[in-house]
């Protein structure tokens, strides 16, 4: 059951604070956080879950994206704030 | 009768910042744009920060003068005092004289409002009347609406939501500053509307928050975004901290430190401690200078320096960081989401030139170092700070087998107060250690061997 570890708790590094490991595996879109193996591996069998509740292409979707360091992340969101707010004017 | 704490007078607060960039044996790698592959550069961030910031993040000048409008806001809590930890020294029979810079006393309770005070002056001489932020647990968003309070600037923070519900005193602290806090994802912005029109019952992320800062700060007027670590210019402003200790110190007769640490998350708080003691390391003192991290997520210990291409089609590179590797994830589950976890280029710098050791400890550990902590000094330090009191604790324990008197400078950031449900935690024994077996990490490092690698540059040359 998808459930079985909900409430094991875990230090989100991102966050700074206590979170359960549903939030981990509901991060994106209800699909996990692309940190959830780093995080869990040797807590649980991580990679054991995943197969069983994800679809290889569940899978893809969550672990696709790519990641990037926070001076990339915020120029790539300026470009698009740019283009939201050009078609809002 | 022995002295416990030790003050500055307020005339005697360092005037200046320090600038690490000014003195590094190698300059930083500069970002790359991901589009263009070119360096980012001032006209690219403008949007979001206003240009005296971004003039100071790329400064390689030495000593930067704290304005008056600074410093006049920093009196209300600084300088901090600088403790020594008897207590910690008896409970742990250590010749060490352990000293401990107090940024708790800050009122949110941090360091963070030594840079937050800082952007929110730059962006008023700027012209600007509001600021956007996210905030993952709140001690940067409380940090940034205390700052905006000073000035009358607007402040507007997004909260990722699972935090927001979870701690509600922050977003109270926020408030009470004439802060707005909301949860993200929100209804104010098109990332966060998207979002929730998916999932209303989203509880958020930190990349949703800063989505939506980020586009508040675009698409409004007069607005502009802040962020609490990372970049240099925040670290620069926390090195405030750093050069209070060095008088400190001396006032108390200490000649010589042995070993400085600090927990590095974005590597703000550390840095603000060490970065003027690894001036001193630059120019020849023997000094052990320590980041501490957990090892649930070992950025700094135990990862490579590389350019780690975050997607399979390698496109997205390339702020060179200390990276976890591609491999981490076994298969069919590819690159994605294993980069490197955030800390600062600078930060990274100094442990590739050698000057600084990081050290990973797990959180029962730390834990047990901040339980021991508030045991005999009293104060409760947020579960951060608790990694470098392990450091402390360890280095202690040595300095005793060892029959040294060693001097120990610890970066105390802040309190723990809002942050007592991870000690709940602890106590019901509800947090377990895993940390990352070395063969494990041996296969995920095999796998980034063929990967482009930046030149690893140390003392100016290539190695």
């Amino acid at each position: 059951m998808i459930e079985e570890y909900d409430d094991l708790l875990i230090r989100c590094p991102m966050l700074g604070g206590e979170v359960p490991f549903r939030y981990c595996r509901t991060l994106s879109e209800e699909l996990p956080c692309r940190k959830i193996i780093i995080c869990w591996e040797f807590r649980i069998e991580i990679g054991k879950f995943l197969s069983e509740h994800y679809s290889l292409d569940q899978i893809e979707k969550a672990f696709s994206p790519p990641t990037k360091t926070r001076i990339e992340t915020i120029v790539e969101l300026i470009e698009k704030a740019k283009k939201i707010k050009e078609e809002g004017e | 009768m022995k002295q416990f704490k030790v003050f500055l007078r307020e005339d005697e607060i360092p005037k200046q910042w320090y600038n690490i960039q000014a003195d590094l044996p190698s300059p930083l790698q500069p970002p790359l744009h991901p589009a263009t592959g070119k360096p980012i550069g001032p006209q690219d961030l403008a949007p979001v920060f206003p240009m005296n910031l971004i003039e100071q993040e790329v400064s390689t000048q030495r000593w930067i003068d704290i304005p008056e409008g600074v410093m006049e806001k920093l009196l209300i809590w600084r300088p901090t005092p600088l403790h020594r930890a008897y207590a910690l020294e008896k409970a742990l029979d250590t010749p060490a004289r352990i000293y401990y810079k107090n940024e708790g006393v800050s009122p949110p309770g941090s360091h963070k409002p030594n840079t937050a005070v800082a952007q929110a002056y730059y962006n008023k001489v700027f012209g600007i009347k509001r600021i956007t932020t996210e905030t993952g647990a709140g001690q940067w968003g409380s940090a940034l609406s205390f700052a905006c309070c000073l000035y009358g600037l607007e402040c507007k923070v997004y909260m990722v939501r699972i935090s927001f519900d979870q701690k509600p005193y922050r977003r109270i602290m926020m408030n009470t500053w004439g802060a707005t806090c909301v949860p993200s994802p929100s209804k104010d912005t098109n990332a966060g509307r998207k979002i929730l029109e998916e999932n209303p019952d989203s509880p958020g992320s930190l990349g949703i928050a800063i989505s939506e800062a980020i586009e508040d700060a675009v698409t409004s007027k007069d607005t502009r975004y802040s962020l609490g670590s990372v970049l240099n210019h925040v670290l620069m402003h926390q090195t405030i901290i750093g050069l209070e200790a060095k008088k400190q110190l001396e006032k108390i007769g200490e000649k010589k430190v042995d070993v400085v640490t600090g927990c590095a998350g974005g590597g703000s708080n550390f840095a603000g401690l060490a970065f003027p003691f690894v001036l001193d390391k630059i120019n020849g003192a023997d000094i052990t200078i320590i980041p501490a991290e957990p090892t649930s997520c070992p950025t700094m210990t135990r990862a490579p320096f590389v350019y780690d291409h975050g997607d399979t089609a390698r496109m997205t590179p390339l702020l060179p960081m200390h990276s976890l590797g591609h491999a981490f994830i076994p298969p069919p589950i590819h690159a994605g989401g294993l980069r490197y976890h955030g800390i600062a280029p600078l930060v990274s710098q100094l442990i590739n030139e050698g000057l600084i050791t990081p050290r990973a400890y797990n959180q029962l550990e730390c834990y047990a170092a901040a339980v021991l902590w508030a045991r005999t000094e009293g104060q409760i330090p947020a579960p951060e700070t608790s990694h470098a009191i392990a450091v402390v604790i360890e280095e202690a324990k040595k300095a005793k087998e060892e029959g040294k008197e060693k001097v120990i400078l610890l970066n105390w950031s802040g309190h723990g107060l809002m942050d007592l449900g991870g000690y709940d935690s602890y106590f019901s024994g509800k947090l377990v250690d895993y940390p990352l077996p070395e063969e494990e990490m041996r296969k995920s490092l095999k796998a980034i061997e063929g990967l482009p690698r930046p030149p690893v540059v140390r003392k100016g040359k290539s190695v």
